[in-house]
């Protein structure tokens, strides 16, 4: 919020006041009013339908006794007017909490012009040198007090709506869709059902073909993805091949798996894994992918979650791992260029672009209700970054969720600049010793990196610092290693030699990066809280 | 063995049921495709409760247009019954007058 106490909160380390006044003033009564006469219109359509439906029954009984068919009708009539009493109870919730929001307002409002009079009226506004450094002490003290009172004032209104919110949600009623008569309650139309499971199939029989393929690049990746498919079956539950594409133009193949059905969940997540995998050797990606879906579903209980691992961007230092790769000398070329890749945004570019394409097929698969977060880690931040550029407001991405990220690449500023969601959608996490995340990264990267050097470094801003996300608070589960053998970690290929010789300090702490660590402990509860939907669940810092 | 051949079905209340079935089905009716819950609005404030509580509003305000447009279709489907089933007595008692 633009106004010197938040400035001054800042400076004097207190709460800003401007957060909670924001989330007042961004609320917006007039389209909660038109969602509301949504369900008042559908409710009044079937009021009109269940009379019609009342007299046809009338006329049916006169006209023929057979009982079925008078329970058939019957039993519709009842599901017009079960359906219209929840349409009814929907739009009464939410014009309930619209009609806090202008007091709630007015009130915000009120307290601002408040403490812009002490403002005015004490002298303020003036920092040194224009203020006599003798006044400077007391003047601090008097601009705390003003904060500190706007705090008072602002925070209990702002707590009141927070109430008033999660009333709305508890008392909005059910799905409205359960036990309705075929066709079924995810039904509306075929094509979401038969989408999933469809591509799920073709997916599979390009996969079968390939396992008897003689080309030892496309038998060697149907088996690697086949080997996965039948890990991630093992903990049971529905797996879907939603992509299968040993010939992409990355070289190293790409899938996406889903564990979950996508065409039913509640909630999609789209997890893309960053450097040093493979759409190779996806098993780790689908065990942490299950740990999500899991996590999702205790997050909003009742509801039902699928998570997606996306391997289908040329992605960095992923060659220790490929299986298209022949070995031998004619790779090293490719490895090494596979290694470069990993110092820049370069790859995220057309990365993006490529999971902008899955994500609107993906989309069309989906229940049109569901949630769906696109979950970036490491290099696969930078991708998904790039594909909420890329994506509109019409893309139906409700989240983006930005973990352990060098950057958020090529075009954003601030969190502000996606296209796709609105800047408090967009999540970030960043532990404190995360050598991918720390200034030491840009750094090494530079010094090797084959681009023109650019303002923001090689990755781009920050999406953690002063870009405007919601940044998560949840601690590292890893532990701080002081003198781990890091160098040796398959895991993350060169990266850990590119940046020993670059000299960047916590590279030791490699562990810190690890997409296991950002899903685990704290960190898993509230990336899942994030892609159920449940914002109030997950625990950020507020000074944005 | 005789065959009575005034069928106790009264075809034409049938053909009327149906059209009030009909009737409901287009009251019901939704045009065009579902949109996606999804909606890049503040609708409900920039809070994290607001926030939440907006998702579940869209979410039930388009389940709500798919669950009607369900319920038109079930509608519609009974019309179609009935006439056929008003369709079939009548068939079924010019051949029994004409002694089939």
């Amino acid at each position: 919020m633009d106004h010197p106490t938040s400035r001054w909160a800042h400076q004097l380390g207190l709460p800003d006041p401007g957060v909670p006044a924001q989330a007042v003033l961004d609320a917006d009564p007039a389209a909660l009013d038109r969602l509301a006469a949504s369900c008042e219109r559908v409710a009044h359509n079937l009021e009109v339908g269940h009379d019609l439906i009342r007299q046809a029954l009338a006329m049916l009984e006169q006209a023929w006794s057979a009982p079925a068919a008078v329970a058939a009708v019957t039993g519709v009539g009842m599901h017009f007017r079960t359906v219209a009493a929840i349409g009814r109870q929907a739009a009464h919730s939410i014009r309930t909490y619209a009609s806090g929001i202008p007091a709630a307002r007015t009130a915000v409002h009120e307290a601002y012009r408040t403490a812009d009079e002490a403002i005015v009226d004490q002298g303020l506004i003036p920092d040194p040198p224009v203020l006599p450094p003798a006044h400077y002490e007391a003047i601090l003290g008097l601009r705390a007090y003003v904060v500190t009172s706007l705090n008072t004032r602002v925070s209990p209104i702002s707590a009141r709506l927070d109430q008033a919110a999660a009333a709305l949600a508890s008392d909005i009623g059910p799905d409205p869709r359960d036990g309705l008569p075929q066709p079924s309650r995810r039904g509306f139309g075929p094509a979401p059902l038969i989408g999933a499971a469809d591509g799920d199939a073709r997916n599979r029989a390009k996969l079968a073909r390939d396992l008897a393929s003689t080309s030892p690049g496309r038998h060697a990746f149907a088996v690697s993805v086949q080997r996965a498919l039948q890990h991630a079956a093992g903990a049971g539950g529905i797996v879907q091949l939603l992509h299968y594409d040993p010939s992409n133009p990355a070289r190293q193949g790409g899938v996406a798996i889903s564990i979950g059905d996508v065409a039913t969940a509640d909630s999609v997540a789209v997890l893309v894994p960053g450097v040093g995998n493979s759409p190779s050797d996806a098993s780790g990606a689908l065990d942490l992918a299950s740990d999500l879906t899991h996590a999702t579903e205790q997050a909003a209980p009742g509801t039902s979650a699928a998570t997606v691992v996306y391997l289908d961007y040329d992605i960095p230092l992923s060659w220790p791992d490929d299986a298209m790769v022949p070995p031998g000398l004619g790779a090293i070329l490719p490895d090494l260029m596979d290694t470069a890749s990993a110092t820049n945004d370069l790859e995220s570019v057309a990365g993006g672009q490529r999971l902008a394409g899955f994500v609107q097929q993906l989309r069309a698969d989906m229940d049109p209700t569901a949630g769906l977060a696109l979950i970036g880690h490491s290099y696969g931040s930078t991708v998904v970054s790039r594909a909420a550029t890329v994506l509109g407001p019409d893309a139906g991405i409700d989240d983006i969720v930005l973990l352990g990220s060098p950057g958020a690449g090529i075009g954003p500023r601030t969190a502000a600049d996606y296209r796709a969601v609105p800047a408090d959608h967009v999540y970030a996490l960043g532990f404190p010793l995360d050598p991918v995340t720390s200034p030491g990264l840009d750094l090494a990267a530079s010094l090797i990196n084959v681009l023109p050097p650019t303002p923001r470094g090689p990755f781009g801003p920050d999406p953690a610092d002063g870009f405007g996300a919601q940044v998560i608070e949840a601690p590292s589960s890893a532990p701080v290693n002081r003198h781990s053998p890091w160098f040796l970690s398959l895991a993350t290929g060169g990266m850990s030699g590119v940046l020993a010789h670059a000299g960047a300090g916590p590279v030791a702490n490699l562990n810190q990066h690890e997409l296991s660590n950002y899903l685990s402990g704290t960190a898993l509860v509230a990336v899942a809280a994030v892609a159920a939907g449940r914002y109030a669940k997950v625990p950020v810092k507020t000074d944005r | 063995m005789g065959c009575g051949c005034d069928l106790e079905v009264d075809t034409d209340q049938l053909r009327v049921a149906a059209n009030l079935l009909q009737r409901a089905a287009g009251a019901a009716e939704v045009d065009g495709p579902p949109a996606s819950s999804n909606v890049a609005e503040h609708a409900a404030g920039g809070s994290a409760a607001g926030r939440e509580a907006l998702r579940l509003v869209r979410a039930r305000t388009v389940q709500a247009s798919l669950a009607s447009r369900t319920l038109s279709q079930s509608a519609a489907r009974l019309a179609d019954l009935l006439r056929r089933v008003a369709a079939d007595f009548d068939t079924a008692e010019e051949l029994c007058r004409a002694g089939g």
